[in-house]
C-alpha cells in the first residue's frame, strides 16, 4: 500500500444521517448570533438614548402632584351630584391621581437620571455592552 | 436591476462564487456551502480524535467563524482547506487546554528499525484503522493527509518539534498500512502466537 492510497482514503468522507439537522442547526445559530448582536446594539442605544433624554429635559423643579386639589374635587362631587355621577367623578379622580403619580414618578426618575451615580452606572453598563459586543465579534482562532 | 439566484443555480456555483454571494448577503449561498462541506468537516474532526458531539459542536463553530470572516477568505486555496484549518485550530485549542499530556508524551524520534513488532488488528476502513493509533499520531497524520498541512505547519500549529511530528506521521503511516493491508490469516495467527 502506498502513501497515495492512504491519502485517497482520507479524502472520502463519512455519510451522516443527520446532515440536514446539522445544516439547519448551523444556519439557526448564525441567525441567532446576528439577532443577539442587533439586540445588544439596540439595548446599548436605548440606554444611551434614555440617558441623553434625561440630560435634555430638566424637570427637577416641576411640581405635578397636588393632593389638595383632588380632595377638593372629590368633596364637591359628593355634595353636588347624584350617586352615579359621584362614582364617575371618583373614577375620574382615581385616574387623575394615578396619572399625576406616574408623572411624579417619571419626574423623580428624570431627576435620578441626572445624578452622577446614574451617569456612572449607565456609562459602565454601556461600556460593558460595547465590550461584550467586541468580545463576541472577535474571532477565537483563525 | 437585481435578481435572485434560484436554489438550483446556487447549487451549481463553485465555492469561491458561493463565498462571494454569501458576502453579498445571500444567506442561501452559505447554506449551500454548509450542505456541501459539513460531511467532510465533521469527518475530519472525528479523524483527528474529536468525539461525536464535540466534533459536531466544533464543526458548527468553524462554520460560524467562517461566516463571520468570509471577507478574509482570499480564495488562494480550496474553501474546504480553509474550513478544516479553522476547525483544526479550534480542536487544537481545546486539547491544549484539556489534554496537555497529549503533546508531551512519546517524543522520541522514529527510526526505520522502530517498526512495531505487533501487527495491529485488520481494519476495514481508514476510520477503523485510525482507532488503533495513539492520539497524537492520529492527530498528526490526519492534519497531514486530511487537513493537507505540511510537516512544518503541523509543528507550528501543535507546538511540537518538527522531528517529532515527522516521527509521529511516519509511525502512524506504517501502522495504518499494516492495519489496512490484507494479511494472510495464517500469518496473523503465527504473529499473534509469537507475541
Amino acid at each position: 500500500m502506498k502513501d497515495e492510497d492512504i491519502y485517497n482514503m482520507f479524502q472520502a468522507s463519512k455519510r451522516f444521517e443527520d446532515a440536514s439537522d446539522f445544516e439547519s442547526r448551523v444556519l439557526k445559530s448564525i441567525s441567532f448570533r446576528g439577532v443577539l448582536r442587533q439586540a445588544l446594539i439596540a439595548v446599548s442605544g436605548f440606554i444611551g438614548g434614555l440617558y441623553a433624554l434625561g440630560q435634555f429635559f430638566n424637570l427637577s423643579h416641576l411640581k405635578l402632584y397636588a393632593p389638595e386639589k383632588h380632595t377638593s374635587d372629590i368633596t364637591s362631587a359628593l355634595i353636588s351630584t347624584e350617586l352615579s355621577l359621584t362614582n364617575g367623578a371618583m373614577f375620574r379622580d382615581s385616574l387623575d391621581l394615578w396619572l399625576s403619580r406616574t408623572i411624579q414618578v417619571s419626574a423623580d426618575y428624570l431627576q435620578l437620571m441626572q445624578s452622577p451615580l446614574f451617569f456612572w452606572i449607565s456609562f459602565s453598563l454601556c461600556m460593558t455592552i460595547v465590550g461584550l459586543y467586541l468580545a463576541n465579534s472577535e474571532p477565537d482562532v483563525l | 436591476m437585481s435578481y435572485q439566484l434560484t436554489p438550483q443555480a446556487l447549487n451549481q456555483l463553485s465555492d469561491p462564487d458561493l463565498v462571494t454571494q454569501s458576502g453579498l448577503g445571500v444567506r442561501e449561498a452559505f447554506a449551500v456551502l454548509v450542505r456541501r462541506h459539513s460531511g467532510p468537516l465533521r469527518t475530519h474532526l472525528r479523524r483527528m480524535g474529536a468525539q461525536g458531539s464535540d466534533a459536531d459542536d466544533m464543526a458548527q463553530e468553524a462554520f460560524l467563524i467562517a461566516f463571520e470572516r468570509l471577507s478574509e477568505y482570499r480564495g488562494d486555496g480550496p474553501f474546504m482547506a480553509w474550513l478544516k484549518m479553522i476547525a483544526a485550530r479550534r480542536y487544537l485549542k481545546k486539547i491544549k487546554a484539556t489534554q496537555k499530556y497529549l503533546f508531551v508524551e512519546d517524543m522520541q524520534p522514529f527510526f526505520d528499525d522502530d517498526i512495531p513488532q505487533i501487527i495491529p488488528e485488520r481494519a476495514i476502513n481508514i476510520d477503523e484503522a485510525l482507532q488503533h493509533l495513539k492520539p497524537i499520531e492520529r492527530l498528526c497524520v490526519t492534519l497531514n493527509f486530511s487537513g493537507e498541512l505540511t510537516h512544518a505547519n503541523i509543528a507550528l500549529e501543535t507546538g511540537l518539534p518538527l522531528g517529532t511530528v515527522k516521527s509521529h506521521i511516519k509511525r502512524a503511516l506504517h501502522q495504518l498500512k499494516l492495519s489496512l493491508t490484507e494479511i494472510d490469516p495464517k500469518i496473523r495467527t503465527v504473529e499473534k502466537r509469537d507475541r
